[in-house]
């Protein structure tokens, strides 16, 4: 019976890790659904976000719970102010200008993070995430567990305010058809703002629920900005269920790869399904909301 | 259709680079090894600019998965060194004809598939993941350990004790791509490339070949991105995925690429050398440790990437095309 609760267990924190993965992706999917904009610096928004919960952890002693809390609100503004420096002349400009700005950005976050932090990796400890949940044979780190619940809230949470408020609504309206939303009077420029801000705040609050189970340094940003891709492609871009399936899946590939074959090999098949899904499915599993 | 757009340069043009390149070649030997080490690295990262720019600069196709191509260059001539003996100046060829292969099949694919723009810089970024998880893998190229060649005063092998040969190898596959440049920008095929990278829907209704044009372009910018591989094996000895298969490659030849002036000549290796020697200059600086400058370094070559792309889309050289 080894190999069946070895399943199961290898099952289980795929799923919970494809959770978190879809928090991660879900600010990237957005942009690209609303304003047409691939953000190659999502994933160092969420490794920025890490470094700012080691830094309140260190310094003020908040738990990294608490300060994914705080997080959200100070990289709204982070989110806000990013977009109106360097992205706000990209959007509508040809697709390698809209890449090379966010690459820019890239490089400027990564190496600001190398400069103030160093190489080294670094670590945040939380008494809530200590321990583990015991279902049966399964038995789940509680902090992982957390991650896992925190994301499916914070998606839900963010599913439900693009689906019943005014704003979401206008972000769908503009993301459906920009030139329509503009000619019923919705303002364009305020709604790319607000929905780069809140797609930076999502990969912050992402990095603040990974950072407790999560070795970090400025480099993982590209880890990050990787999974960011695969997930938003193969679930289709600007698709928030699509977002969740597809963290699920890639989640659960990479466990049993890791578990079954080696890391590089789990690497070389999660991005081989990217490439297939771009060749055969290139709207993704589940479409977009754009279309 | 070949004296199409192009003027021949003139007599001064040719009579600067002439100067420009004997000063290049006579500056090892004036300096310290230091400083040539330093240069090579700098030509090296000129040489892979050029090389990208055929692609991204002349055909439109972005990239981001030419480190593909400088691993296979880098591996391919490595192992059939070290296990077959053959030199790594014929093993360069061989390893620049399978990344030729390879950059052709993988376009084909995509491209048959119709992925474009920002979806075929993702699949092309995909696949570099999907490499390195491959070559990390494989006992024959020496796994996540890598492979190491020993210094030897072998110049049949490509091995030099002094560091002066390997830079005037780079610096003759700079001039070498330059010139190839010079030729393709002439050509009919270069003309098409530049046809389809405007508009390649008007490209191809009035008869442009874009497909095949696309794949033999990225082909011709593989094979040359490979031989750079084998001299980056052979200068620094010793392979190894997580180095071959570095982020920082792709972005350093864009941003000297870009900078520069993409879909140009002078482009690239004057966006390189701006680059390159801002670095190695600042690097030097007493103020701040070395680590530090690094860091300092990139974040300025970021915020002017930024700039560069927002305030200036065809880079540095485009100031000077403006004065005439």
């Amino acid at each position: 019976m080894q190999w069946s609760s070895d399943i199961a267990q290898v099952a289980a924190s795929g799923l919970l890790m494809g959770l978190a993965y879809a928090l991660v992706a879900v600010g990237f999917t957005i942009v690209f659904g609303v304003m047409n904009v691939v953000n190659f610096a999502h994933g160092h928004i969420v490794m920025a976000a890490m470094f700012a919960s080691f830094v309140l952890n260190r310094y003020l002693g908040l738990d990294p719970y608490i300060a994914a809390l705080c997080l959200f609100p100070i990289f709204l503004v982070v989110g806000a102010l990013l977009y109106h420096t360097s992205i706000a002349p990209a959007v509508g400009a040809s697709p390698a200008t809209q890449m090379l700005v966010t690459l820019g950005l890239l490089i400027v976050i990564e190496n600001t993070a190398n400069l103030i932090f160093g190489g080294d990796l670094r670590s945040v400890r939380s008494p809530i995430g200590e321990g583990s949940l015991h279902l049966g044979t399964l038995v789940l780190p509680m902090s992982r567990v957390l991650a896992a619940v925190g994301s499916l809230l914070a998606i839900a949470a963010l599913w439900a305010f693009l689906r019943f408020t005014r704003f979401g609504k206008e972000i769908r309206a503009a993301a459906s058809n920009e030139l329509g939303a503009r000619l019923v009077g919705i303002p364009i420029q305020r709604v790319f703002i607000q929905a780069f801000a809140l797609a930076t705040a999502m990969a912050a609050f992402a990095g603040a629920m990974l950072v407790p189970f999560y070795l970090i340094n400025p480099f993982i940003g590209y880890d990050f900005m990787l999974k960011a891709f695969v997930i938003a492609i193969i679930g289709g871009l600007g698709s928030l269920p699509g977002a969740v399936l597809a963290g699920l899946i890639i989640g659960v590939v990479e466990a049993f790869g890791d578990f079954y074959l080696t890391a590089s090999y789990a690497t070389a098949l999660v991005f081989g399904l990217l490439m297939l899904v771009l060749l055969f499915r290139p709207a993704g599993l589940m479409g977009s909301f754009r279309s | 259709m070949s004296a199409a757009g192009k003027p021949s340069p003139s007599a001064l043009v040719v009579a600067a680079i002439a100067v420009a390149v004997a000063l290049a070649v006579v500056f090892p030997f004036f300096v310290r090894q230091q400083m040539v080490v330093a240069g090579t690295f700098v030509l090296f990262s000129c040489y892979l600019a050029q090389c990208w720019n055929l692609a991204a600069g002349y055909a439109g196709q972005f990239s981001l998965g030419h480190t593909v191509f400088l691993a296979v260059g880098a591996y391919t001539s490595t192992v059939l060194f070290r296990d077959y003996a053959v030199s790594p100046w014929i093993g360069m060829w061989v390893g620049a004809g399978l990344a030729a292969l390879l950059g052709a099949v993988l376009s084909a694919v995509a491209f048959w598939y119709r992925v474009r723009g920002v979806f075929f810089a993702v699949i092309t970024l995909g696949s570099v993941e999907v490499f390195r998880g491959l070559f990390s893998e494989f006992d024959i190229l020496g796994g996540t350990a890598g492979i190491f060649l020993i210094s030897a005063n072998d110049p049949v092998n490509m091995n030099f004790l002094s560091r002066i040969p390997y830079y005037e190898i780079i610096l003759a596959l700079v001039v070498l791509a330059a010139a190839g440049t010079f030729w393709l920008e002439r050509s009919r095929l270069g003309q098409y490339a530049m046809a389809l990278r405007e508009d390649e829907e008007a490209a191809e209704a009035s008869g442009v070949p874009t497909f095949r044009c696309k794949i033999v372009v990225i082909a011709i910018s593989a094979a040359a991105t490979a031989l750079a591989g084998t001299f980056y094996a052979q200068f620094l000895l010793f392979i190894v995925p997580e180095t071959l298969f570095s982020f920082d490659h792709m972005l350093n030849m864009m941003l000297g690429t870009i900078v520069g002036g993409s879909g140009t000549i002078l482009g690239p290796i004057v966006g390189s050398l701006l680059f390159g020697v801002l670095g190695d200059v600042l690097r030097s600086l007493p103020v701040v440790n070395s680590q530090e400058a690094a860091s300092l370094v990139r974040i300025g070559y970021g915020l002017f990437l930024i700039v560069v792309v927002l305030r200036m889309p065809r880079g540095i050289v485009s100031l000077w095309e403006r004065r005439n």
